[in-house]
């Protein structure tokens, strides 16, 4: 045996005798999610991805009780007037290519009036501030350096508007770059995953901006105005400026997306959620859809991290496979619980990565419980559809009801079954019960409920843009095609064989065309979630077989979970808007690495 | 040689991984320094003996790839490109950034081998090729990320040859980037993670 197994073999051993002197039980240490139902201990140390590589094993994270701590409900952010904003009202531009360049909007403008125009003048205004503060990750942890949106992790939630366009001013308030010291660079590049948004506000990795502390000529005050349209895609063709309502998009989240250092920020804490409405999906549990709203709405953001004695996240650089972490957090709380009353709860579950894949399920101690599935990367399907379990790739989202009314257990736990062993991606083995994420428990007396019970009323939502799927066949049969090879080539992730180029468009693509694109992954060594930006698209195929309507490949996608040895094909719309736009590897360590493409419509 | 000839002539063995030193293995990704990037000595194409932190790295902002003389298809290309990168950057070369190119396959790329190799391709200062000991090159592969963890990938030593490490030690600031994009992209890149300093 080499040498560095004997290592790893140790460094397993001393962790077993560390818990073996803790006294727990093996009940303690399955809830602690220390050990699997066949009785192997979890593998302890973080960044398991190079513990297998001749390198340092990076320690195991401070211990940390779980259920210790509320798990934090994301505060909604609020607007304010124009005039009121740090800086002035916007004046209907924003800066690209590294803040060195001023545009105009393409989509709104302002005039010396004082009024804002265009296809889509904003009517609400928002701003926030990007910059370092303390994060406590556990109640029992000293405080952790995070980057956030508003110096939180996860940043706040934006409770959007069909018919409402915004404007929202990022300051980026982070440590001067020349002072900084450790993963992440102080420049950002907010991405609103996946709204349909102009090329400019798009988070575009070129278009990063400094920080105040580093001004430059273009942008001395270091900030950019970000124009969401909120508008549904296809207007154009309908010539309403409103578009395809079954285009509506429900549950998006945003984050730095900054070329080269994507992975490190968004690792820092550069990520939010962002929930879009219209008048089906309400946000009122008495109108439309009948969707549990308010409170019992829930967002969670799902990442994991490694931290160091001192309670910092640590961050492998010399990694490019992926970062796993051993700690789990839920809304930035390490495995917290949460306390929820006997009735239905919308929970919107997000997985922010950076290389974790998610095999989400609800365990009662006992059996795993039945909860419904609404959405595919936060889009309403046309029905609900009853499940055990959700996969949940990095970027991707699904929405899910559950009935604690109807749940036995006063005790419920949110739990992550698959196993995944490197930042390559997990290999499909699932665990029973799995790790424990979130603690949910049942108080108080049954409470008012006026969403809809989908045992009793079948829950129709969405009728997707193409209900015909023959149909969208015959077109995509006359759709002009391309194929993506996801690969590794020369130590590097790379789409067909080459490393991203900001200045090569490798698709120019007319305006309201649709394409066939075939994304592949050759080799059985390694997943990818393939994130496209700007409109959602339809998998038609996954490895020849054509998608069944009972498929989480059914619906609209923005991520397309790419496991080994894959071709999926996906129908894809380029409506409205002309831009530079990308498509990449949501492994954000493998889009940093080059596994990204930049095409532009023209 | 190429790839293929490259195998047939069994070569690859020469490159397969090696056993570590034992003290290498302890250190923590937040106390970096000599104990995570190593003090192997090293010695540049111009017969000069370095140690690889604290004579190479520490306190500088460095370029850094691994090439092997032996490989004409790919490290060729690279060197060729990384030429037109180094006219680019100008003096800043060896004053405010340090290019090191480190032998995959030190057994062969004696001292005198990568002299030849940087007289060929007109190599100017502030660029050294670094050869060593092989099992401590290795390591080092290992430390700056020119690794692949599967096994059979990881010995085939043409993997590691297209990829550049632009980093500046004392902000423990990394970045990864293809070193055959063309010489001005790799440029912007480069400038994006070591700026140069402010003109006074």
């Amino acid at each position: 045996m080499p040498d560095w197994k004997d290592k790893l073999a140790l460094v397993a051993q001393r962790n077993r005798q560390e818990i073996v002197n803790a006294k727990l039980s093996r009940r303690e240490m399955m809830r602690l999610g220390l050990l699997t139902s066949t009785g192997a201990l979890v593998a302890k140390s973080g960044l398991s991805s190079r513990a297998f590589a001749q390198v340092p094993l990076t320690p195991p994270s401070p211990i940390s009780t779980p259920w210790m701590q509320p798990m934090p409900v994301l505060p909604i952010k609020a607007p304010l007037s124009p005039s009121a904003l740090t800086h002035g009202h916007p004046d209907g531009t924003t800066l690209i290519d590294g803040a060195g360049r001023r545009i105009n909007h393409q989509l709104c403008a302002y005039d010396s009036t004082g009024t804002y125009s265009g296809k889509f003048p904003p009517k609400k205004f928002y701003e926030t501030f990007v910059r370092e503060a303390d994060w406590k990750f556990h109640p029992s942890w000293g405080p952790s350096k995070i980057w956030g949106f508003d110096g939180m992790y996860p940043g706040p939630r934006y409770n959007a508007y069909y018919g409402e366009p915004i404007m929202v001013r990022f300051h980026n308030r982070l440590p001067s770059r020349a002072k900084h010291v450790g993963f992440g660079l102080p420049e950002f590049s907010v991405h609103l995953h996946n709204a349909h948004t102009p090329s400019e506000s798009d988070g575009n990795p070129v278009d990063f901006i400094n920080s105040v502390n580093d001004p430059n000529e273009v942008n001395p005050l270091g900030f950019k105005d970000q124009h969401y349209p909120n508008v549904y895609a296809g207007y154009t063709k309908l010539n309403d400026l409103r578009g395809d309502p079954s285009e509506a998009l429900s549950s998006l989240w945003y984050h730095d997306h900054t070329i080269d250092f994507t992975a490190q920020n968004v690792y820092k804490g550069m990520v939010g959620v962002y929930t879009l409405f219209d008048d089906k999906d309400t946000g009122d549990e008495t109108t439309g859809y009948r969707l549990p709203s308010g409170e019992f709405d829930v967002p969670i953001m799902f990442g994991d991290f490694v931290f160091d004695r001192n309670y910092q996240p640590v961050f492998d650089l010399f990694n490019s496979d992926g970062i796993l972490g051993d700690k789990f957090c839920a809304n930035g709380a390490i495995q917290p619980y949460f306390n929820v009353k006997p009735r239905r709860y919308r929970f919107r579950l997000y997985n922010h990565g950076p290389a974790r894949w998610y095999d989400f399920a609800l365990y009662d101690g006992q059996k795993f419980l039945p909860f419904w599935q609404i959405s595919s990367d936060g889009n309403l399907l046309p029905q609900a559809l009853m499940k055990s379990k959700v996969d949940v790739a990095v970027a991707e989202r699904v929405d899910i009801i559950v009935d604690f009314g109807k749940i036995q257990s006063s005790r419920v736990y949110l739990v992550n079954r698959l196993e995944q062993l490197d930042g390559r991606g997990p290999r499909g083995n699932i665990l029973t019960p799995g790790t424990p994420i979130i603690q949910f428990n049942k108080v108080g007396p049954p409470v008012r409920d006026n969403s809809i019970d989908p045992m009793v009323t079948p829950l129709r939502m969405r009728t997707l843009p193409d209900p015909d799927f023959a149909a969208l066949l015959a077109r995509a049969e006359r759709a002009k095609k391309r194929t993506f090879r996801f690969d590794r080539t020369n130590g590097a992730w790379a789409v067909n064989g080459k490393l991203f180029d900001p200045k090569e468009a490798i698709a120019r693509i007319d305006q309201e065309a649709e394409e066939v694109w075939t994304i592949e992954n050759q080799d059985d060594g390694w997943s990818h979630p393939v994130h496209m930006h700007f409109e959602e698209h339809r998998i038609l195929s996954r490895n020849g077989k054509r998608t069944s309507v009972t498929s989480s490949d059914y619906g609209r996608k923005d991520t397309i979970p790419l496991y080994r040895r894959e071709a999926v094909e996906v129908f894809m719309r380029f409506r409205d808007m002309k831009g530079r736009y990308v498509m990449h590897c949501h492994n954000v360590i493998h889009e940093d690495s080059g596994m990204m493409v930049r095409w532009d419509i023209v | 040689m190429n790839r293929r000839a490259f195998v047939k002539a069994g070569l690859a063995a020469a490159a397969a991984p090696l056993a570590l030193p034992l003290t290498a293995q302890t250190a923590t990704f937040t106390s970096r320094g000599a104990n995570y990037f190593t003090d192997a000595v090293v010695t540049t194409h111009e017969g000069r003996q370095a140690r690889f932190y604290t004579d190479l790295l520490k306190n500088r902002r460095v370029i850094i790839n691994f090439v092997f003389v032996g490989c004409t298809d790919i490290c060729d290309s690279v060197t060729q490109n990384l030429v037109a990168v180094q006219e680019l950057l100008g003096d800043r070369v060896g004053r405010d950034i340090f290019m090191y190119s480190i032998s995959l396959l030190p057994d062969f790329d004696t001292p005198e081998v990568l002299k030849d190799y940087a007289e060929r391709f007109a190599v100017k200062p502030g660029w050294s090729f670094l050869t060593g000991q092989p099992a401590e090159i290795d390591l080092l592969r290992w430390r700056l990320g020119f690794a692949d963890i599967d096994p059979e990938r990881d010995a085939n030593i043409f993997e590691h040859a297209a990829m550049l490490r632009i980093g500046e030690e004392r902000l423990d600031r990394w970045a990864m980037a293809a070193a055959l994009l063309a010489p001005e992209s790799l440029v912007g890149t480069i400038n994006r993670v070591l700026p140069p300093p402010r003109a006074l």
